[in-house]
């Protein structure tokens, strides 16, 4: 038993021999370079590429002499780009320059200069550089008797076109969501904020993937301590891909042991954009919509873009309805278990006798009963979000007949726990980054409840509270504003107080500059014009 | 890593134990106990030997709606009765009738037969106020007659006969005319060495061919036995001094002319003052009572401020009268049921001291001095009146 513990944590602690594939060719060091000779420099690439289909090796004369290659990777650099923006002032276009320069010896400057119509281009001599590039869409300019290769961004492959994102729903706000394309992504992030200081470092990250990462932050709003430990923990991870940005997520983040996530993320950019200009930092994945937002405070998952945009009465109220939605999710099922097992003076004699009364002929104990209930709801939900649409439909038809009603009528589930699982699944979509957390907690404390009933579930919950004290996320205690107290801070958790009465941001994260906004910005009425009005009146 | 292992080893270790060894620890499922709704205790005719009968629910004929079973056809309560000496004896013995464990938390009425509240209750109450499970708050009666027998009336809005007393008991403040007790109050008055309790009579009645159950007067107790019963008048005489009046009706004949009118009480608040005075001890009962003219039918002229100072009058007599007629009636039977003694205790615990062992001939002779102030204060919805002047 211990050996097989112990067996299991080695395995978890990573420490198998890190072995490599001895057919992969080794590692490209930056001693590598091109030589001078066109034929040579391919027969160089062509050996590190492979004969791989998508590699086009493209071989013209520049003017009429000149020998010259172009590399690409079909499908990853823009076709269109490359024939017109390359090709053909190469070919035809270099003519009109031999009229003024002599081709033969044009050299790589001349060229990059008069005739790549082209926006970004670098040069290098580095095989490792240009193998990257090419892998990543650019397309490799070789030019005979040139040491140096061109290496111009024709990037340009298949997106999916920006659309309203599946998770976030909002009824006012934005509806755009980021898309997998990593550029597209920074830009709508960019058009939210149009401010030099919003700073975006690249990371290249996995071994195979050569995934491009975005730390995104604002300088001088965000903690460089912070952006610093993010820096080390993305360089820390040496994998060999990274192919969602939930890869990233348990890589870096702080409590990979606590059923609690401490890296938030969000599919809309004016999340992101929000959580920004809070202090945060925002990891972008190529390949992924979903963005990181660290640190991330427990209170986030109960507040919504919404809350923002509505005016603040409602959207406090809609506040308060998640926490109690929270707590009907996670305690109510224990608290049914605990109730009608242990304490039954507890409840109303009235109810006590419909329960009673529900519960006569139920061959199961009642916490057996809710745990039936709550597999069969966690089948149901995966099994709804799993399969494809149509399907779904008969899903829920099929849970709603077999666990609604046939169930109850015969007699196997008491009609009040039917119920009060409804209760707890619809409760538990109330707050979306939450529910896998959710989840866990229910059954958690259901088994305390019914081993201890109301005693079992507090001790349950002291429990959970100690743990959620421990956490940090990125250096910020993970319960504040609550945990240490910054009563400011009390302004947006449950309550969200009006956007002019915020003027700090949450202590815990934007400490490095508080201040967000001028103070007294309640709207008022221009003093002159009050004058006016007084005098009239 | 390894330790973090061993930890969670041993936290899972130390929980199975536990929840193991424990056991569910007085877990019990809802169709494993037996709901008892009331009780009620008689006397039997051996003098060592009582009897209690408990009313069980039976929620599987609590007809859930929709499933359509049940109501109306099959009782839904059952009443178990068990003889013996002691009463969690008798309690424990009703499992060989009773498949279920009787659980006592939602009992609500306590039903004590005349014949037995005669002799002294004091000495079965305990398991009452001792066990965990049974509650305070159970209302207490008296029944004429067998006490078992008020437990299955036919006629009742409540499935369950002992729930209907509950709220039947409750409802009796709309009259002032019967005392609400609960067990807590009857602990209160069986722990103090002068208060007595007055506790509601209850008894079956004929009605349209079915056995309706309803609360007919009170009994006043001294100490834990009975030793007298009070008339409507005398209750309500006693609810004003012990400040238990919520509203009622005071019946006046009218200032002037035949009829009646009935005043409701509204609000009303009272006091018991003892003084001592030249070495005399003295009471003082203060009574403040605001009425409303609820319906009346003597040709009043309502816009006569005279007509209302005249029904004030009437209205303070009455109340006058209702105190007077308690005060004698207690005064009579000898039993401190105002809680006399506990003011002197409260206000002149030295002199207490020294009276509380003749307080039985004290009691008796009291002086009480009764000030009331009453006001009628409207006259509902119309000034005039429908009877012709």
């Amino acid at each position: 038993m211990l050996n097989y513990l112990l067996k299991i944590g080695s395995l978890l602690r990573g420490k198998q021999k890190n072995f490599r594939s001895s057919e992969n060719p080794p590692p490209l060091t930056g001693k590598d370079i091109l030589g001078p000779g066109l034929q040579h420099n391919l027969e160089l690439l062509r050996g590190l590429l492979g004969d791989n289909p998508d590699f086009i090796f493209r071989e013209f004369l520049i003017g009429n002499s000149l020998h010259a290659a172009l590399i690409f990777l079909d499908g990853m650099a823009d076709k269109t780009t490359v024939n017109e923006s390359i090709l053909q002032p190469l070919m035809y276009d270099s003519r009109l320059v031999a009229s003024r320069h002599s081709t033969a010896n044009a050299d790589i400057e001349t060229l990059d200069k008069t005739l790549l119509a082209v926006g970004e281009v670098i040069k290098s001599s580095h095989l490792s550089e240009i193998v990257r590039g090419c892998l990543s869409g650019k397309t490799i300019l070789l030019i005979d008797g040139c040491s140096q290769a061109v290496i111009v961004n024709t990037q340009g492959w298949e997106t999916r076109s920006i659309t309203e994102p599946m998770t976030e729903a909002v009824v006012r706000g934005p509806r755009e969501g980021f898309t997998e394309n990593l550029r597209s992504n920074t830009t709508m992030l960019r058009r939210k904020i149009k401010n030099p200081a919003l700073t975006l470092e690249t990371v290249t990250l996995g071994r195979e993937s050569r995934t491009d990462l975005c730390i995104a932050y604002i300088k001088g709003v965000a903690n460089p301590k912070l952006i610093r430990e993010i820096r080390y923990r993305l360089q820390r991870i040496d994998t060999d891909a990274i192919l969602e940005s939930g890869y990233i997520e348990q890589f870096i983040e702080d409590n990979p042991y606590s059923p609690f996530s401490s890296v938030g993320n969000s599919e809309k950019p004016d999340v992101v954009a929000a959580k920004i200009l809070e202090g945060r930092a925002a990891i972008f994945t190529d390949g992924s919509p979903f963005v990181l937002t660290v640190p991330m405070l427990f209170i986030e998952g109960f507040q919504s873009s919404e809350d923002y945009y509505s005016r603040p009465f409602y959207a406090s109220i809609v506040r308060l309805l998640r926490f109690l939605a929270f707590f009907i999710s996670t305690l109510s099922p224990a608290l049914y278990v605990a109730l009608s097992t242990f304490h039954q003076e507890l409840i109303p004699t009235a109810l006590l006798l419909t329960m009673a009364s529900a519960r006569e002929g139920v061959p199961f104990p009642a916490v057996v009963e809710a745990l039936i209930m709550g597999v069969i709801f966690e089948i149901l939900r995966e099994a709804g979000v799993r399969l494809p649409r149509p399907v779904g439909q008969a899903i829920s038809i099929v849970g709603a007949l077999v666990i609604g009603d046939a169930a109850v009528s015969a007699g196997l589930i008491g009609a009040p726990m039917v119920i009060v699982v409804a209760l707890t699944a619809i409760a538990s979509f109330v707050i979306p980054s939450h529910t896998d957390i959710q989840s866990i907690l229910r059954f958690l404390i259901l088994i305390f409840a019914s081993v201890l009933g109301i005693f079992g579930i507090s001790i349950a919950i002291l429990l959970i509270m100690i743990h959620l004290c421990s956490l940090r996320s990125f250096g910020a205690p993970y319960l504040s504003p609550l945990s240490p107290l910054s009563p400011g801070d009390l302004k947006d958790t449950f309550i969200r107080a009006p956007l002019w009465a915020m003027s700090l941001r949450p202590r815990t994260i934007g400490w490095k500059s508080p201040r967000r906004q001028k103070y007294l910005l309640r709207p008022r009425t221009p003093p002159d014009l009050e004058k006016e009005r007084d005098s009239t009146s | 890593m390894n330790t973090l292992l061993r930890y969670a080893a041993l936290t899972a270790a130390i929980f199975l134990i536990l929840s193991a060894s424990a056991g569910c620890w007085s877990r019990r499922e809802l169709n494993d106990i037996s709901i008892v709704a009331g009780t009620a205790l008689d006397k039997t005719n051996d003098p060592d030997i009582f009897r209690i009968t408990a009313q069980i629910i039976r929620p599987a004929n609590i007809g859930t709606p929709g499933r359509g079973s049940g109501r109306g056809q099959e009782k839904v309560f059952l009443n178990v009765s068990e003889t013996g000496t002691e009463t969690f004896e008798i309690i424990r013995k009703m499992a060989r009738k009773v498949s279920r464990r009787l659980y006592w938390s939602h009992n609500e009425a306590l039903i004590i037969g005349e014949a037995l509240a005669r002799e002294g209750v004091r000495k079965h109450l305990d398991f009452f106020y001792r066990d965990n499970e049974t509650r305070l708050n159970v209302m207490v009666f008296v029944a004429r007659g067998e006490a078992a027998n008020t437990l299955s009336p036919s006629a009742q809005l409540e499935s369950i006969p002992a729930y209907d007393l509950y709220r039947l008991s409750k409802i009796q403040a709309v009259n002032s005319l019967s005392p609400n007790v609960d067990l807590r109050d009857f602990l209160q008055t069986l722990l103090s060495k002068t208060t007595s309790a007055v506790l509601p009579v209850i008894e079956l009645i004929e009605q349209e061919g079915e056995t309706g159950l309803a609360i007919t007067g009170a009994v006043a107790f001294k100490g834990d036995k009975i030793i007298g019963e009070l008339t409507p008048d005398e209750i309500r005489g006693y609810l004003w001094i012990t400040n238990k009046v919520q509203s009622g009706i005071i019946l006046i004949d009218c200032p002037a002319g035949e009829g009646a009118a009935s005043l409701e009480i509204i609000r009303s608040s009272a006091s018991i003052t003892p003084e001592i005075k030249d070495g005399i001890l003295q009471f003082t009962v203060k009574v403040r009572e605001e009425g409303l003219l609820g319906s009346q039918n003597c040709p009043l002229d309502l816009t006569e401020p005279e007509t209302w100072s005249a029904l004030e009058k009437k209205q303070r007599d009455a109340i006058y009268k209702e105190i007077s007629l308690a005060l004698k009636k207690a005064q009579e039977l000898n039993t401190d049921i105002f809680g006399f003694g506990n003011k002197v205790y409260r206000r002149y615990p030295s002199v207490w001291k020294n009276i509380e062992q003749d307080w039985d001939s004290i009691f008796p002779g009291l002086e009480v001095t009764i000030e009331i102030q009453s006001r009628l204060r409207r006259s509902g919805e119309i000034t005039r009146t429908i009877v012709p002047e």
